[in-house]
């Protein structure tokens, strides 16, 4: 059987993202399309199976007005209307924490089947737990039913990371030894306006319940991340919007499949893995 | 109006390059032949017509080589494929400056030399600042450059894309010095920095004659990119190797996409982009 190829971070959004910035829209009619569009992927023509899709992240920063349900209304809808290409992907906002929140999250995950937590310092504007306790503590406080609540439901916790000051990858350390029991996976290789990967790798060397993920990554770095953690704990992701799946798609293949100094000759079986099969193990799939 | 698809940004080496480290080697023909795979590009598929080489940068950084020594292989082979192949010989400054851009001079035409080359980060320099430490021996070193591409009326491509050396905004004042010089800012200043992009734009936006290349630059800052200076000043590249082709033209070429994932950019945009403003620049024949 074929390792399906599943995205580990995708977006959709009746209306423009204005604080990330891309728009004027991206339905998940656009994303199924992008997902099915024509593409050769090792030498065969491929479709993207499955994606875990989140709501447009501007809708969940601290001025939003958008209650937790409504932020994921969309996705919700878009969910259970294609079941089994989509896979819910919730954006905790984490200063919105609370009784009904922590409901709506188990019954998401347990009646719609989503299968993944985002978190988001920069956005959401906090410091993942630290030693310092003038920093730590209240970060603790705020931030740890969350990952209780994903080690309750055994789903993974995505977490961005990829420029100063909240989102800098080698803070995962921290909470990733306290929770030693719940995946957690890097976003972006720790590169978004600036390159942290070789600390996101640092991180996931040390702790076994660490993945990262691809999207935006410089293709050098996902040779050294192989090299580093093996080709098991990387996962695939586009980040679309605003990239574009194919696009990401090859750099992935190109770095890690053509020969060196380009990529690093990696069999095709396991860059399947890195694609999908890596990810399908990790929600269970 | 051609439908060529070039590549201003290529490295070779027969063996491990001897600063960056990576290896065993990437000679030129694995360059022609990732030329020439299938690339689609909006809807076609397409080779890379031409590329313009340099030599594996470390070469003349370290072990003391002559311009000569260290650019051996890169003659050697735009000798073989003089069709396909030009040449953009790296200079470094701060050695024999005099003798380098002589020997440049015999080459120019016999080997198809239609850009040069200056990388701040290897060779240890800052270009020429607005103070005069180190600013006035700065200046000793790179007006020669320019004054041999204004010569040569060729474009100075400049790496960029790491702090102290290679800030996109250290290009201004010589960009402002030599106006009539086209500066390909290598990179778009994001080779490690990503967000360095952004100060490539604005360098860009008040230079007339810099352009900004594309290799490691995000999509995000590719799309402001456009808005910002418009495709006629935006050049493709690759950085091949130790960048695959693939996915460095698949990113620019999704700029021919609707918005969020591109910006709708017309056909021939996109050509500007991916050949013609380097065939342009650089004077590399290509068929309409």
């Amino acid at each position: 059987m074929t390792v399906p190829i599943i995205d580990c971070i995708t977006h959709i959004s009746r209306t423009a993202d204005n604080v990330i910035g891309w728009g004027p829209r991206f339905l998940a009619e656009d994303l199924i399309a992008q997902m099915d569009a024509p593409r050769s992927v090792l030498s065969r023509p491929a479709r993207i199976d499955r994606a875990v899709v989140f709501p447009a992240l501007g809708d969940t920063v601290p001025t939003s007005t958008l209650s937790f349900d409504e932020q994921h209304s969309y996705v919700l809808e878009s969910v259970r209307k294609y079941p089994d290409r989509l896979i819910g992907g919730i954006v905790m906002h984490a200063r919105l924490w609370n009784d009904a929140v922590h409901e709506s999250v188990r019954r998401l995950v347990h009646d719609h089947n989503f299968g993944m937590l985002y978190i988001h310092p920069s956005l959401h504007k906090y410091w993942l737990p630290i030693q310092t306790p003038s920093e730590g503590e209240g970060s603790k406080q705020m931030l740890y039913p969350l990952f209780e609540t994903a080690r309750e439901l055994n789903i993974p916790i995505l977490i961005h990371t990829g420029e100063q000051p909240y989102a800098v990858p080698a803070t995962v350390d921290f909470v990733a030894g306290e929770f030693s029991d719940v995946n957690l996976i890097i976003a972006h290789l720790g590169t978004q306006g600036e390159m942290f990967t070789i600390e996101a790798l640092l991180v996931a060397e040390r702790h076994e319940n660490v993945y990262v993920e691809t999207s935006f990554a410089m293709p050098h770095m996902l040779i050294e991340a192989v090299h580093t953690i093996g080709p098991e704990r990387v996962i695939f992701g586009s980040n679309c919007p605003p990239l574009e799946p194919t696009q990401q798609l090859l750099n992935v293949e190109e770095a890690l499949t053509l020969d060196p100094p380009i990529g690093m000759a990696l069999a095709a079986e396991e860059t399947r893995q890195v694609m999908g099969g890596n990810l399908a193990r990790l929600l269970g799939i | 109006m051609t439908y060529a698809v070039i590549d201003p940004h290529c490295h070779i080496i027969p063996h491990r390059e001897p600063v960056w480290g990576w290896g065993p080697h990437f000679k030129v023909e694995q360059l022609i032949a990732m030329m020439d795979r299938d690339y689609e590009v909006m809807g076609e598929i397409k080779h890379v017509e031409k590329a313009v080489v340099m030599t594996g940068l470390g070469l003349t950084s370290v072990g003391h080589r002559t311009i000569a020594e260290s650019h051996q292989y890169v003659l050697e082979s735009i000798k073989k494929y003089p069709d396909r192949l030009y040449f953009n010989p790296v200079i470094n400054p701060r050695s024999a400056l005099t003798d380098q851009l002589d020997q440049i001079r015999v080459w120019k035409d016999e080997y198809n030399v239609c850009m040069l080359k200056l990388h701040p980060s290897m060779h240890n320099y800052y270009l020429p600042t607005y103070s005069p430490f180190p600013g006035e021996e700065s200046k000793r070193m790179i007006y020669p450059v320019f004054e041999l591409a204004r010569e040569f009326d060729v474009p100075v491509m400049i790496h960029m894309g790491e702090s102290p050396y290679s800030i996109p905004a250290q290009i201004a004042p010589v960009a402002g010095a030599f106006p009539d010089v086209p500066v390909i800012c290598a990179h778009s200043g994001a080779n490690n920095i990503p967000s360095n992009a952004l100060d490539a734009i604005l360098l860009a936006r008040t230079h007339d004659n810099v352009y900004l290349g594309t290799s490691w630059v995000q999509m995000p800052e590719l799309v402001q990119m456009y808005y910002a200076i418009g495709p006629r000043k935006i050049i493709y590249e690759s950085d091949c190797s130790p960048q695959a082709m693939g996915q460095t033209l698949r990113m620019v070429t999704n700029l021919h996409l609707p918005p969020p994932l591109g910006v709708g950019a017309g056909k021939d945009e996109v050509y500007h982009m991916i050949g013609g403003n380097a065939a342009r620049l650089c004077k590399i024949p290509v068929e309409s």
